[in-house]
Order: C-alpha cells, then structure tokens, then sequence
C-alpha cells in the first residue's frame, strides 16, 4: 500500500482524521511547552490558592496558586513522554521476544511465551504498582513498570503474525535462496507484522497514559511538584465541592488525549487492514 | 479486555466530577453566618433516653483494651472501660475507680480504690481486679499493646481489698500519667476474661458508664446504658457506633440526620458546617505537634549553621494560613502547652522567617549563591531529600509541597520522596537513612512531657530502639531526660523539661507547623458534650439529646 492510498483510506474516517489533529496539537503544546505557558508550572502563590477560572489565571489555580493552565500544558508532556517511551520500550522488547519465540521455536518459544503468560496473568495495576514500589516511585520507574507492563500483548501479537508469516512462500523463498535467519526477520517478517505493530503501539499509548495518570493519582508515578494530570486529579478532588476546575481541567485532558489515541489507533486499524477493501 | 477497564474508569471519573461541577453551579447558597462553636455543652436540665448515634471511617478490630490501641476502637471502648485515674480537661490527672493515691518509697505507686464498684458482669471491682488487669498487660509471653507505657512496671501487689501497689524495678516518674490511659491500662473484669478468653475482645466487660451490647463487624457497635453505674448515671440509652468508610457519604449520612455525632470530618466541609445552624462544631486545643524534623546525622542538616538558616527559610504564617486554612493552631513548643513540663521558648521569634537571615547564616556555613542561583559548596549544591507521606495528618504532604516551593525559591534544591504511610515509618526506621527532611506529627497523650520529650529528643530512643527518627544525640539533654523521668520531685522535673526544651530548640532539631485542634461535629439536639485535648477521648455519660 503506498501512502497516498493509505492515506486515502485513512481520510474516509472523520473521527481519525480529528483525532490526529489532536494529537498532533498535543505533540506541539508538549514539545513548546515553555513557550506556551504563561506561569513557571511549579512556582505556588499561596494566597492565590483555588482562584476560579478567569481573571488572572485563565484557567484558574491550584490549591497552591499555581496556574492550572500552564501546569495542564506541561502535564501533556508528562503525559505524551511517559506514553511515548514506555510503550516504544514495550514494544521494542515485545517484538524482540516474539520474532525470536515464533520463528525460533520449540523450548526457548515454550520458555518466553510462559513468562509472558505470568506477566499477563498479574492485575494490570497490581503488576505496575509492585514494580514501582520495588524500585520507587518516579517517572522514570512509572515508564519501566508501564512498559514491563505492555511488553507480553507486544510479544504474544508479534508472535502470532511471525508463526503464520513463516510457512509462508516468500519466507520459504528467502530461506532456499540462502538468507539467514536475522535477514529474513528483518526484511521479511517484521515488515509484514509493521501494521498491527503500529496499530497496537497507538492504543497503548492511551492506555500508558491513563496507566502513568492512575499511578500518579495513587501517588506513586510522577513526582510533586512536576505537573502530571494524574496527581492534578488527585489533588483536586478534595476541593470538588469548592473549586471543581482542579480535577475537572485535567480529567479533561486525560479523557481528550486517551480518546484520541483510541479514536487514531482504529483509525489507523481500519486504514491499514488489507481486508478492509476499497470501497 | 481487561486493559480496557482502566480508561473505562477513569473516563467515568471525569465524567462525575463534571457533572459535579455543573451541580455545584446549582448550589451556591448563600450560607447563614453565626458563630456557634462551643456552645454544645450547655442548654438546660438534661433528659432521659434516646439513642445517639456516632459516625467513624473504620470499624474496630477488638474492644480489649490491651490488644488494640488505636482511635476506631479507643472510641468505643473508652465508654465500656475506665482507668484508675483519669486526665480532665485541663489535663490534670483525677480520681476515677481510685480515690486517693501515693508513691510509698521510689519504686512503689499506692492505689486506695473506690468501694462499691461492681463491674457490668456483678464482679466486684478491687484489689484483685487491679493486679489481675496489671499482669495482664505486663504478661511476658503476651504482652499488651501499650506495655511500654508501663515502662519498668514489675508487677501489682494486693495490700487489701481496697488497697493496691503497682511496684517498678526502677524509679519512673510518669507512670501515674500513663495509667490514665484507658488503652493501656482499662481495668478488665477477670471473670469475663477468663469466662471469653481470646473472645474478650468481642465480649467486653468493664465498669463504664456503657456497656457492651452488639457487634455488627463492619456495620456497628452498639452500646447500652449501664443503670449500675457507679459515678453519675448516664442519660442516653444506648451509642451507637456506625462504620461509613467513604469521607463523603459520612458528610452525607450526618447532613441527612442519619448520624449525630461525626469523627474526623472532612476538612473541606469545616467552613460550611461552621456556619450550619442545625450543627455545632466543638473544637478543643488538641495535644499533636505536626513538625518537619531534621536529619542531625546526615549532610547537610548535620551542620547547625544549615539548620538555623532553615529555621529562617520556611514562612510557617503562610502555610498555616493558607494551606492548613487556619484549621490548626500554630505550634508554640515541641510539645502542646497543655503538657506537664512545657515551656514558651518564644517559637516565633526564634524560627521567625526571614529570608536575608537565612542566607547569612548560610554564607557563615560556607555556601556561596551561584550563577543558577543555587547555594553551593565546593562545587556541590545545597540539596535536602524530603521524605513525606499523606493522610496521617491534616494538610502533611500539602505542607511538604509548599515547604519545597519556598526552599526552592531562596536557592536551595529539594529532593521531595513520596510514601504511603507505612511505608514512610518503615523507611525512616531504617538504619543510617538518608533524608534530612520529614514530616511526622507526635501527640503527647499523657499529658507528660516523658512521653512527648523523652521519646522524640533521648538518644536512647533512636531506632531500631524507638521513634527518634531524628538522630539527636545531646548528652545534655538526654541527662535532663533522665533526671525528670526518675526523680518524683514534679518541680525538679519541670525545671530539667524547661531546660531541655531551651537546648533542644537552640540545636534546631524540629521546625514545628502547627497543634491539632480536636473537632467533633454535632447536631445541635445533642447536648452536654465537652471536648478533650486528648485524641481518642470521647465519652458520653454526660451527654443527652434535647429533641
């Protein structure tokens, strides 16, 4: 499929198509974060405390003074960084283990697929939670736990394709033609299981992002004073009653971001399924 | 899948508190404003009858009185059982089940006894009963909860039938204190101990003014009036102690009238029930110093130059101000003025924030202020690790945060370290720690400075040995320690506690935030209730409903 019938395809979806371009803002006001917003995130101002949306905070303040507008931009890039990398490290990982269990085979197939089982096996949080809690909380250990955390869908996917990829002919070509085994994951098999890869990685980058927004509100991913939604909501729902704008600004953002990662992902499922004809 | 759950969950989340917010829109009463704060315990000839009934988060794990100590059953039970003697108001220690007592030599506390008590079940209360609770908390194979507070306590001897010694292997100045404390020393009836066994628990008998009626585990607790009361009966017929885990749907069970009496309401809600003419807010001065306390062992807070300059850094008005929300009472001391032994070292002017003074003392300290605008030495930053928790303490890890934000802004770096509570005491336990910063709260219940000072300042009483997290090591202060815990002469003991106070807030060992207030919220039917300092204190022989 080239890119302009992907993209073709892709288009038809009006829900993706937004989704995109929401994602795409996000990326922006994470990445020029210190540009767009308008106060230090962490500074506090204690008597400024709970100002309500408008006047001099836009979005209003936190339960310290800070202003909740700048604090929710730069929360988009602890959010789309913690989303990012530790589902680029799940996935890397996954799709390493899986090509080598598939094609390889036999007891080492039999040795890492148990392991994914027992990784799958654990409560999603409870596995999260007891990585951060053996290594400590932060965000650099919430990107380890929520990746760890991904890793065996990664490889039990990648694991599938490559197992049906290689009866194929092509792969059987290659071989009596006399390529290795790493030419022929590489240039055979991985391009051909590159469609679900992507389409996996962009659900599960809501979902790490709803992970490192759950960990945090437990108060055990992202750090204070760092902006992160999760923590945003956490503290915020103490104040529902009196200044509802604390937990309501970032559960927003949380919602809107999670839902246009899942929104894009089918997107891009429907795109580049080669199943789904033209129509 | 199950994957899926998580942002399924946290959509409806938002989705509630939106929806809040647009019922919030709704309700913006204009709330009437009336000062009605202590007035519960007045209000006309008390009547007869009626049940109260008490709201709390958790629900008890035993009503013994010497295997669980803490406030869901501390609640409870302190209705059921009584100590010998016990702390008023003003925490001044009072006769209860005994009349008159005196230290008979060093080591020996004589008890006369009330005659004529009977305990719930018919035992007669005396003597034997007092022995009979002592070695009970003092069983070596089974030792109480609270046994520690009975320090170098050996044993009781029976004199006579009224008449009872509680004998120490060595001079132990606050053990009259301690006995006040009904979950160390609530004297048991031995028949139903020996009658329930392990079942005590579930099966109390003591000589309150309550008795025991039903246990519905995670549900409530009910007592009854007991009508053989020695002392001045109560009025209500039966307490009832209702468990509603959920902070909101405690305040919603008390604003429908399904509660009458609530424990730890929620913070936020204060403003709001204060001005609720239907509600009385008591609120009584309470004995909890929460403080930030300072590593003395470990770099940088090991230097006293650092620690003066920190004294100077944290602007306490404001955080009392706008984080606690003026809920607490600012600290004077390192222990509550109410405590035998404390003394008005002038907090506010020793610790007064003043930022220029901080940076002095920091330059006297070596540091110098960098082209980052951080204070460093030799090349190396001025950095704190900052271990905190949340939720032991009203506003804790808020205050941790805002005490970050300021030392943040005066140049110097903060390490902030989040654990759940648990966790938190467990790290602080360990040995050699590295933090230089915590929060912690310590409440002198005994109303002794022994137990506030002694066992936050002793050397003896850093860990593993105890909860002296802070690592101070004075050989000054731990002498006066000594001396005030040993010697009987309550003047000669003050005059060792003032002293100690002096050196320990000259070395900068805590920076004190602020002294609980004790809050119970009731409605306004519910009459003759006096607040205690005393956390846990909450008793109801004198309280009726006037409805």
């Amino acid at each position: 499929m080239t890119l302009s019938q992907f993209w073709r395809r892709f288009r038809r979806n009006k829900f993706a198509v937004a989704a995109l371009v929401v994602v795409i803002l996000l990326l922006l006001a994470a990445i020029f974060a210190p540009y767009l917003a308008p106060h230090d995130p962490n500074v506090q101002s204690l008597p400024d405390r709970r100002a309500l949306p408008g006047g001099k905070f836009l979005l209003g303040a936190d339960e310290f003074g800070r202003d909740m507008l700048s604090r929710t931009i730069w929360g988009a890039r602890v959010a789309l960084r913690v989303g990012l990398i530790a589902t680029g490290i799940g996935m890397v990982g996954g799709v390493a283990i899986g090509m080598i269990a598939g094609f390889v085979g036999g007891w080492l197939d039999e040795l890492l697929m148990r392991i994914m089982d027992i990784l799958l096996a654990f409560p999603y949080l409870l596995l999260a939670i007891a990585i951060v809690s053996a290594l400590g909380p932060g965000e650099v250990n919430t990107q380890l736990a929520i990746a760890i955390w991904t890793l065996p869908s990664f490889a039990r996917l990648i694991r599938g394709s490559v197992i049906s990829l290689k009866q194929r002919e092509f792969v059987e070509a290659a071989r009596a033609l006399g390529a290795d085994t790493r030419r022929i994951l590489w240039r055979h098999v991985l391009p051909n299981s590159i469609s679900p890869i992507i389409i996996y990685g962009t659900l599960y980058i809501a979902r790490a992002i709803t992970m490192e927004a759950a960990l945090s509100f437990l108060g055990m991913g992202t750090q204070p004073p760092t902006a992160s939604w999760g923590i945003m909501v956490s503290a915020g729902r103490n104040y529902l009653r009196t200044a509802p704008h604390i937990a309501t600004i970032p559960g927003l953002a949380i919602a809107i971001t999670v839902l246009a990662f899942n929104l894009l992902g089918d997107g891009l499922r429907d795109a580049l399924d080669p199943r789904l004809k033209d129509a | 899948m199950q994957h899926g759950r998580i942002t399924t969950r946290f959509l409806a989340f938002v989705l509630a508190s939106a929806m809040l917010v647009v019922a919030g829109c709704g309700s913006k009463q204009a709330a009437p404003v009336g000062g009605n704060s202590n007035e519960a315990a007045g209000g006309g000839q008390p009547k007869k009858g009626g049940t109260i009934t008490v709201g709390r988060p958790t629900d008890a794990i035993s009503l013994d009185p010497q295997l669980a100590t803490t406030a869901p059953e501390v609640w409870v039970y302190n209705n059921i059982f009584e100590p010998l003697v016990n702390l008023d108001e003003k925490m001044q220690v009072q006769p209860g089940l005994a009349e008159k007592w005196e230290w008979v030599g060093d080591t020996t506390l004589r008890f006369h006894l009330k005659t004529g008590v009977k305990f719930q079940d018919g035992t007669p209360f005396n003597a034997e009963a007092v022995k009979f609770t002592i070695e009970r908390v003092i069983n070596p194979k089974k030792p109480a909860r609270g046994r520690s507070w009975l320090g170098p306590v050996t044993g009781a001897k029976v004199i006579d039938e009224n008449t009872v010694d509680i004998i120490t292997a060595t001079p132990f100045a606050p053990l009259l204190n301690n006995l006040t404390m009904v979950f160390v020393a609530g004297i048991v009836s031995p028949t139903a101990v020996q009658k329930y066994g392990d079942d005590f628990g579930r099966n109390p008998v003591g000589t309150g003014p309550f008795k025991f009626q039903e246990w519905k585990t995670n549900d409530s607790i009910t007592l009854a009036r007991n009508d053989d009361y020695w002392g001045s009966k109560p009025n209500l017929d039966k307490v009832i102690f209702k468990v509603i885990p959920e902070e909101g749907a405690r305040m919603i069970a008390f604003d429908r009238g399904d509660i009458d009496f609530l424990l730890q309401p929620a913070p936020s809600e204060m403003n709001r029930l204060k001005s609720d003419k239907q509600t009385n807010v008591v609120s009584t001065p309470g004995l909890r110093i929460l403080y930030i306390g300072l590593n003395m062992q470990q770099a940088p807070t090991n230097d006293k130059l650092v620690r003066q300059a920190l004294s100077h850094a944290i602007d306490m008005k404001a955080i009392n101000e706008f984080v606690v929300e003026g809920q607490m009472l600012p600290a004077k001391g390192i222990v509550a003025p109410a405590i035998f032994g404390y003394k008005d070292v002038g907090l506010e002017a020793k610790y007064n924030f003043d930022v220029s003074k901080a940076a002095e003392l920091l330059k006297q300290a070596g540091y110098t202020k960098g082209s980052d605008g951080i204070w460093q030495k030799g090349g190396k930053p001025l950095e704190l690790s900052f271990w905190f928790s949340q939720g032991r303490d009203l506003k804790d890890k808020e205050i941790a945060e805002a005490v970050q934000d300021q030392l943040t802004k005066l140049g110097i770096k903060v390490k902030p370290y989040f654990r759940e509570w648990a966790a938190h005491l467990t790290a602080l336990a360990k040995e050699d720690p590295t933090f230089n910063l915590y929060t912690m709260g310590w409440v002198t219940m005994t109303g002794d400075s022994d137990f506030g000072i002694y066992s936050q300042f002793h050397s003896a009483n850093a860990p593993p040995a105890g909860t002296q997290y802070n690592r101070y090591k004075n050989a000054e202060v731990d002498r006066l320690l000594d001396e005030a815990r040993t010697s009987l002469d309550q003047a000669k003991r003050k005059a060792a506690y003032e002293t100690a106070q002096e050196l320990i807030v000259d070395d900068v060992v805590w920076l004190p935030v602020y002294q609980t207030q004790e809050i119970a919220v009731l409605k306004n039917y519910v009459k003759g209730y006096v607040g205690h300092p005393a956390e846990y204190y909450v008793r109801f022989n004198g309280v009726w409903l006037n409805k």
